[in-house]
Parts: structure tokens; C-alpha cells; sequence
């Protein structure tokens, strides 16, 4: 078990502190909602809230190749699913894309293999 | 530049001796008190063009300055949680002048003043658990008998596939059985969704609770207890402490007066 905050106090402003996206799952769907005397127009924060939204996602993406566990599983979805997964995508980050993807699903038959046959 | 007050959380008067220490969503203006009765704001001098129009699409889009302002925001929070009873405010609560803050909390005094008695001498706490899915997945495989003609394949296959709904169907047994047990030990708790599997660990539990600082202790062994009870397929993943974000939502446009 870890805990990731440590027990109260300064959360270091950068790298350090809590993961962000553990702050943003609070911050911006929880807490006081305000009306009245606002200086801002709630359209602004709108945006302001889906760009932070993307933000997280994009991260999330590079991180976990944004595609789910199961669709990548070669187990249940036959080997055909790395073609289609190729060839869905941008041309620009295609070469990154495909890399990161064969690893990952490298990384699961050879842990899987001595099932398929 | 448009000069506005930025408001962080509320506190009662007099719970905190001083503002926090710390700076907020702008890093070169102060974090002041703005007080109105028994309820104070903990609040900050922002620049709110810097949330509109043209500069906000730009800064926007700008991954850095998004994340100074969330940890700003969280920054200040984080001074005060374990300090006394304090309620959050969602990211972006801006105004225009101090009396604005003012007239929030009076006209929401009666809801605030319930929502601080709820979170009194309590602190909330995030608690992740993530499942290695594909090694529960092969356990099951492995108790199969290995064949080799097309129909065992077929059979064999089949029973992978089972393994999968069945390894899915432990994962969630285990998730029940740890909130269950983390729920006994709390005041409130609350489901938070789930993150995007990855292609190693699927998220089976992610939750928020509400425990009474007395009872943090029983809390974490808990957590300890079902770790050690679960530690070949499951990780977790505690947080905190949190202001408590998940137990405090008061809607200022219908609460008040």
C-alpha cells in the first residue's frame, strides 16, 4: 500500500504532490458550484474545464495507448484487431502508434502463449 | 488585467488564526480571509482576463498554465485540510468584488454551516484498486487440460473465454468485498469512476470516503489487511488527505434564502 499525498500539508507545486488527474477528478466535477456576483462568464469556464478534461485524456493516451484492456486483448479479439487498430489512425503518429501498440500486445501473447495452441 | 477575487473554500470565522501561507491559481498575489459572520471565505486577487476570451483559448491550450492553476487552486486547500473543517470550491470561482463573496455566504449560510457540521472532525480519503486481470485469466487457463486436436482448441478457446468473464466476475467479488469493509469504517462514501483500463491492470474499485480523523488509524489497517489478503492480483492505491471535495456539494443557486 502506498499513500500518495503524504499526510497533509505542502503539496509540492511541480512534479512532486499528488498525480493531477487525481486532483481534476475532484476539482472539477466537486466543491461549491457558485452563482451571483461572478466575474467570469461561466461559458469561459466551461472551456476552460474541457480543455483541462483533454488535458488529462491526452496524457492518459500517451500513457495507456487510450485504447481499453479487453479491445487489446489478442485472447479476445484474435489477432486481426492489430491490423485494424494500424490502419485507424492518422497518418503522422501512425509509426509511434503502431510501436507502442505491438509492444503492448507483444507483451501479452508472450505472457499468454502457452495458451493458443 | 482585470482585477477579481478568487475563492478557494469556506471555513467558520475564527478557525483559522491567518490565511494560508501559500500561493494560490495567481503565484504573485496574496491569500487573504473575507469574512461575513460566523463564515469565512478563504480567498485570493486573481486577474480574470486571463480566464476569458482570447487569452483564455490561449492559455488553454497551454498544458503548463492549465496545471499551475489546478495546483494553485489545490495548493491553498491543501494548507488548510487537517487545520479545521473547511468546504471546496470547484475550480474557477471568481468575483468581481468582496462584497460578491460576502453575499455567497450569507445567502448560502444556512447550507454551508450544514455542510461544515457533516465534514467536522473528518477527513476524506481516495482509495484506487487496479486488477492484473490476464494473470487471474491465466490461473483459471492453467487448471484446463492441455489438447491438441481442433475440437479440444475450440473447447480450450472457449474455456479462455469463460476464464475472462470469471477472472472479471472474482475482480468485482473483490471490489464489493473491499468497500464493503472500508464502508463499515467510514461516515459517507462515494463511487468515483473508474480510470481507462490499461493494457496491464484494470481499475476494479475507485472510491472516496469520509472518515472520522479517530477512526484513520482502524482505516488504514484495514486497507493494509485486505492489501496483504489480496496482494497477488490487486494493487491499491490510497490518497489523501483530501479536502472533502466528494462530501460537500451545495448547489448556491438553489441553497440560501
Amino acid at each position: 500500500m502506498q499513500i500518495e499525498r503524504s499526510s497533509r500539508g505542502a503539496v509540492p507545486s511541480s512534479a512532486g504532490g499528488s498525480d493531477l488527474a487525481d486532483i481534476l477528478e475532484r476539482v472539477l466535477d466537486k466543491g461549491i458550484v457558485v452563482a451571483g456576483d461572478i466575474a467570469i462568464n461561466l461559458l469561459d469556464i466551461e472551456l476552460l474545464t474541457i480543455k483541462l478534461r483533454l488535458l488529462i485524456a491526452s496524457a492518459d493516451t500517451a500513457k495507456k495507448m487510450g485504447i481499453s484492456w479487453w479491445e487489446n486483448d489478442p485472447f479476445l479479439t484474435g489477432e486481426s484487431r492489430r491490423n485494424e487498430l494500424g490502419s485507424s489512425n492518422g497518418q503522422g503518429e501512425i509509426e509511434q502508434r503502431l510501436e507502442r501498440i505491438e509492444e503492448a500486445l507483444g507483451a501479452i501473447t508472450s505472457s499468454s502463449n502457452g495458451h493458443e495452441r | 488585467m482585470k482585477a477579481g477575487i478568487y475563492v478557494y473554500g469556506i471555513v467558520r470565522t475564527g478557525a483559522l488564526d491567518a490565511a494560508p501561507a501559500v500561493s494560490g491559481v495567481d503565484r504573485d498575489r496574496d491569500v487573504f480571509l473575507v469574512e461575513a459572520g460566523d463564515l469565512s471565505a478563504i480567498a485570493g486577487g486573481v486577474d480574470v482576463s486571463q480566464f476569458e476570451g482570447a487569452a483564455l483559448e490561449a492559455n488553454a491550450n497551454t498544458p503548463e498554465w492549465l496545471e499551475e492553476k489546478v495546483r494553485g487552486h489545490e495548493r491553498v486547500l491543501d494548507a488548510v485540510v487537517g487545520r479545521c473543517a473547511v468546504i471546496p470550491m470547484r475550480l474557477g470561482a471568481m468575483f468581481s468584488t468582496e462584497a460578491g463573496v460576502r453575499d455567497l455566504l450569507v445567502r448560502s449560510a444556512e447550507s454551508i454551516r450544514s455542510s461544515l457540521a457533516r465534514i467536522d472532525g473528518k477527513t476524506e480519503w481516495g482509495v484506487k484498486v487496479e486488477c492484473d486481470l490476464s494473470l487471474l485469466m491465466n490461473r483459471l487457463a492453467d487448471t484446463a487440460p492441455a489438447e491438441v486436436s481442433g475440437a479440444a482448441y475450440l473447447r480450450r478457446r472457449a474455456v479462455e473465454i469463460r476464464g475472462a468473464d470469471e477472472a472479471r466476475e472474482a475482480a468485482n467479488g473483490v471490489a464489493n468485498e473491499i468497500h464493503a469493509r472500508l464502508v463499515a469504517l467510514s461516515d459517507e462514501s462515494a463511487l468515483l469512476s473508474h480510470a481507462r483500463p490499461t493494457s496491464e491492470r484494470a481499475p476494479i474499485l475507485n472510491a472516496a470516503y469520509l472518515v472520522e480523523d479517530r477512526r484513520r488509524d482502524d482505516f488504514m489497517t484495514a486497507i493494509q489487511d485486505l492489501q496483504d489478503m489480496h496482494r497477488d492480483a490487486y494493487e491499491f492505491q490510497v490518497t489523501g488527505p483530501w479536502p472533502p471535495y466528494n462530501f460537500t456539494e451545495i448547489d448556491v443557486d438553489r441553497a440560501g434564502t
